[in-house]
């Protein structure tokens, strides 16, 4: 026998003739055996109740529920509102006066109306939508399959599959489905409603604003008096009343809601079979007699690890490098102080577990020494990933030619077979990015023509220059087939699809500006200018400030009902992205005070409503009126690591453009908090996708899908506590850039196929499935893997290590109108590097400002070499 | 000029007779026309422009947003289009996925 995860709660049924028996009787059932009581409504046509017959077996069923009679409050009584099978909704549907909705379809409307109500539509129930398509149009759904071509021209996104939930949306296929839907909508709402108990605890303890999502809100929005999932289920929970808090009578039901209560919690049970994981940790002691490491982890807890015969160890490698075995000196490298992961075997025995390491990882070969702080390590890093993007682009030392790019790449860099092919433009100025990059780091004129190339190309076939409105926007990409190409204009990916979603707009400048940088290119500088009078004139909120994250793209609105969940949103990436794409690059190459007030207006946004009371985490999308939106698609009420830190990076570099207190405070503040909450304190590295805020009895942050690490919140990680450590001296976020760092170089270098891996499990070991096996995705390309090696460079060189660094640079002859050259490779303190000499075109060169790091650049009828070699100025 | 847009469709092809200016507010009427060609999943959708002295931005995107909804074998074919809105077309790239002819039967 389970809990009763429904008690107290209402479901709401429409009923008409030719009704589908077994699911009708099944809804009646199942709801009720989970403590809801199933509330049945039709039309009455006047009449007291009307006895339906069911269209399979002719059944009759009485129904006295009147729908005509459900008020608001009645309405807002329900959890759940479905709209069953059959030709319930087709009779539902009729209407005597053709100018008029439906009773059932007015109910429907205002049902959808209730982003707190769950609905349920399933089978043929997708017709009583018809007269409102606009409760459907653009959200997710699945239906019968006789009604596809409907659903469509409703406007939905007709989805293949036998139930999909969309927000406050769960549909399912057919009426043989109905077990599942049944199930899907439970589950919804009975995960909504536990956090009525910890809603109504904060508020009896006079903490103000709850701060819970849409569907969270469910149980705390009703007056209909149900319990808190305790409340009806006595006889349940007596049954397990060894694992959580005795059962509440009555009385004790309104006390429990009132009185913060410890969380039940189970006996401690631990995994009694063996299992294989990762410990990060410093060496705090070793004894070869017993071959016993004593270690202490990022956060401090003593782990013992016990050596074997079969145990072996390597030393971290780079890219490009060769295995390089430690197994014969362990005596040596154990000493205290090192940092080393070990993976092995836990053995439950003797009431305690065996660890047994059965691989070492040693970041150096002393105990302070960490390979990846060579100065040259994330350099030649980069220089690998360039080199692995242009052959698997287009051939080693082979002509470049954009016509054979293709977005899709698999694990070795091979593209998938066939002439067709989609080439985006975000993930060509990603790579133009990484090109761009790895040219100012090494000099290397290859990557230099992929770049250039590669913008060319962006303007030539991605780039619809608009001269009504005088602005320039990107397309999302184009699909080439037997040299033809149709354009992608809108978005094709599921969270933006049919609209211009801000980001790729921005990351479509994120290559061509890193490379302007580089060359100067006032055509360059003209699609930037474009592209930023497109933001202003579509995306920006002169009012309220900020950007709009969606237009639609005829009318270029971000009001257009079109954009349906993406209809007047505000997020992190049309707000905050601008930064680190393009805008710090923008200002560094032009040193425009234009571009510093935008940058201005994105972090005084930042500060004024990303954080939240409540959470330790930002708030990430955003209504227009910057009302929190925690109902959006997939995000709901959860948070993206990768983001936290990405802001708290970004605030940093901000401190070295226009500085204020608040950015400096949000980001120490987003530095001390996350570790606790988004990384991994066992193993190391930093964590994905997890909710918000904590439901009752839990301690640790859910995950959303998985505990798997991406990538890009590594990077995200390392550059957001090296800027951090750089400006403050900390101790602290000097280690936890270390500690990033280390996971990020012993788990995720593709050494078989080069690259890097998109993610890894928790314990550091390669995901490599379905797109998260891919190396060319929107997402993967070659920026973040290339803006970690580059900035990790420029901070590790310049703010911790004390070295210096030199930068390449090829300006075009008509490049930069004022012939100066910026050469800051990112937003750096003030006072700190200084410009220590330039050379062009292999000669010194004296016409350069030393503290401004600015060249002046002579006038020439050829593209310049030019190199500038910064250097710290020492404490 | 007022705008004008006519649609006949034969078989698989659809052709759409333009006359006038074709900017910003008359661009939705196009799109609703050319919404219908493709739901109709024609093959062909040609665009007889001898006559249409202006077109908008608005007026471009909403033919490329049609277009990358039909399949993607569907051809444009730009018929009689004045040297001033090619222009305007070949700005957008546009002019990459269709093709501009003189005349119907060349």
């Amino acid at each position: 026998m389970s809990e009763k995860r429904l008690a107290g709660s209402t479901v709401a049924i429409l009923m008409e003739s030719d009704f589908v028996e077994p699911e009708i009787h099944y809804y009646q059932r199942r709801f009720t055996e989970e403590g809801a009581r199933v509330e049945f409504l039709t039309r009455l046509w006047g009449q007291e109740s009307i006895t339906f017959h069911g269209h399979e077996y002719g059944n009759p069923f009485t129904v006295s529920g009147d729908l005509e009679a459900v008020d608001d409050d009645k309405l807002d009584g329900y959890d759940m509102f479905i709209v069953p099978s059959g030709i319930v909704s087709d009779r539902l549907r009729y209407t005597d006066d053709v100018n008029q909705l439906a009773p059932a379809v007015q109910l429907l409307r205002r049902a959808f109306e209730r982003p707190n109500l769950l609905k349920g539509i399933i089978c043929h129930g997708l017709w009583l939508a018809a007269p409102i398509p606009e409760v459907v149009r653009g959200r997710r759904l699945t239906c019968h399959n006789n009604l596809v071509g409907d659903a469509r021209n409703m406007g939905a996104i007709y989805t293949d599959q036998d139930v999909v939930v969309d927000g406050d949306l769960v549909t399912g296929r057919s009426f043989n489905h109905c077990h599942e839907f049944a199930r899907m909508m439970i589950d919804l709402v009975a995960a909504a409603r536990a956090p009525r108990a910890r809603q109504l605890v904060a508020a009896g303890a006079g903490a103000a604003g709850a701060t819970m999502g849409a569907l969270p809100e469910i149980a705390g929005n009703g007056s209909n008096g149900h319990g808190n999932g305790n409340g009806n289920g006595n006889g349940a929970t007596a049954v397990i009343s060894g694992l959580v808090a005795p059962p509440a009578n009555g009385n004790g039901r309104a006390a429990a809601a009132l009185e913060p209560v410890a969380p039940p919690r189970p006996p401690g049970y631990q995994p009694d079979f063996t299992f294989s994981d990762l410990v990060a940790g410093y060496i705090t002691g070793y004894d070869p007699a017993s071959d016993t490491i004593d270690l202490k982890t990022n956060e401090g807890k003593a782990i013992q690890a016990r050596l074997t015969s079969t145990t072996s160890a390597e030393f971290l490698r780079n890219l490009g490098e060769p295995y390089v075995d430690a197994t014969g000196h362990l005596d040596e490298l154990l000493k205290p102080g090192g940092y080393l992961f070990a993976y092995g075997i836990y053995y439950p025995e003797n009431g305690a577990y065996t660890f047994e390491a059965k691989r070492l990882v040693f970041l150096g070969r002393q105990a302070d020494e960490y390979n990846f702080e060579r100065p040259d390590w994330w350099v030649r890093q980069l220089s690998a990933l360039a080199k692995f993007y242009r052959k698997a682009q287009f051939g080693e030392g082979a002509p470049i030619d954009y016509t054979n790019y293709r977005t899709a790449l698999r694990l070795g860099g091979e593209k998938t077979s066939g002439l067709k092919g989609v080439q985006e433009t975000d993930t060509i100025s990603r790579l133009v990015y990484g090109m761009a990059s790895a040219y100012m780091l090494t000099g290397d004129e290859d990557f230099l023509d992929v770049a250039e190339q590669g913008t060319a190309y962006l303007r030539d076939h991605m780039r619809f220059v608009d001269r009504d409105e005088d602005v320039v926007y990107w397309y999302h990409g184009i699909e080439v087939r037997d040299g033809t190409e149709h354009k992608l204009f809108t978005s094709e990916f599921g969270d933006d699809y049919d609209a211009i979603p801000m980001y790729e707009q921005i990351y479509a400048l994120a290559g061509p500006i890193q490379l302007w940088r580089l060359t100067g290119d006032p055509k360059i500088l003209d699609d930037a200018e474009g592209t930023l009078r497109l933001f202003r004139k579509f995306y920006h909120d002169p009012e309220q400030g900020g950007w709009y994250s969606h237009i639609d793209p005829i009318l270029l609105s971000p009001h257009h009902e079109s954009l349906g969940p993406n209809r007047s949103r505000k997020n992190w990436n049309s707000v905050g992205d601008h930064a680190p794409a393009y805008l710090t690059n923008l200002y560094l190459g032009t040193g425009d005070p234009r571009h510093a007030e935008m940058l201005e207006e994105t972090f005084d946004l930042i500060v004024g409503h990303f954080p939240q009371e409540g959470s330790p985490f930002v708030q990430e999308r955003f209504h227009a009126d910057w009302s929190a939106d925690r109902s959006w698609n997939w995000q709901q009420d959860r948070a993206v690591v990768g983001h936290n830190l990405k802001i708290a990076w970004n605030l940093m570099r901000m401190m070295a453009v226009r500085p204020k207190d608040r950015y400096r405070q949000l980001a120490v503040d987003i530095g001390r908090k996350m570790p606790q909450v988004g990384a991994d304190p066992q193993r190391g590295g930093w964590y994905d996708v997890v909710e918000q805020h904590l439901q009752e009895g839990q301690e640790v942050h859910r995950f959303v899908w998985h505990d798997r690490k991406a990538w890009w919140q590594q990077e995200q990680a390392i550059l957001a506590y090296q800027i951090l450590a750089g400006h403050t001296g900390d101790a602290e976020f000097r280690r936890r850039a270390r500690e990033s760092a280390a996971f990020y170089n012993s788990f995720f270098l593709d050494h078989d196929e080069g690259g890097v891996y998109f993610n890894v499990l928790a314990n550091g070991l390669p995901y490599l499935l379905g797109n998260e096996r891919s190396k060319g995705s929107h997402s993967m390309s070659m920026y973040h893997g290339a803006e970690l090696c580059f900035l990790a460079t420029v901070y590790e060189r310049l703010l911790l290590d004390d070295e210096p660094l030199t930068l390449h640079f090829r300006p075009n002859p008509d490049g930069f109108a004022d012939r100066v050259l910026r050469v800051a490779p990112d937003a750096l303190p003030p006072g700190r590097v200084r410009l220590d000499w330039v050379e062009i075109d292999g000669q010194p060169y004296q016409d350069f400002d030393a503290t401004a790091l600015t060249v002046k650049l002579p006038d020439s009828k050829t593209a310049l070499r030019v190199r500038a070699h910064l250097s710290p100025i020492g404490n | 000029m007022a705008f004008k847009a006519k649609m006949r469709i034969e078989g698989s092809t659809a052709t759409v007779r333009l006359e006038g200016e074709l900017d910003g507010r008359s661009a939705p009427e196009l799109n609703e026309l050319v919404v219908r060609a493709a739901d109709q999943r024609v093959e062909r959708l040609v665009l007889l422009l001898e006559d249409l002295s202006y077109m908008s931005s608005a007026g471009i995107r909403s033919l490329v947003f049609a277009h990358q909804k039909m399949p993607e074998e569907t051809e444009i074919l730009l018929v009689g289009t004045r040297p001033d809105v090619a222009e305007t077309i070949r700005l957008t790239g546009f002019d990459r996925s269709i093709v501009m002819r003189e005349t119907l039967e060349a």
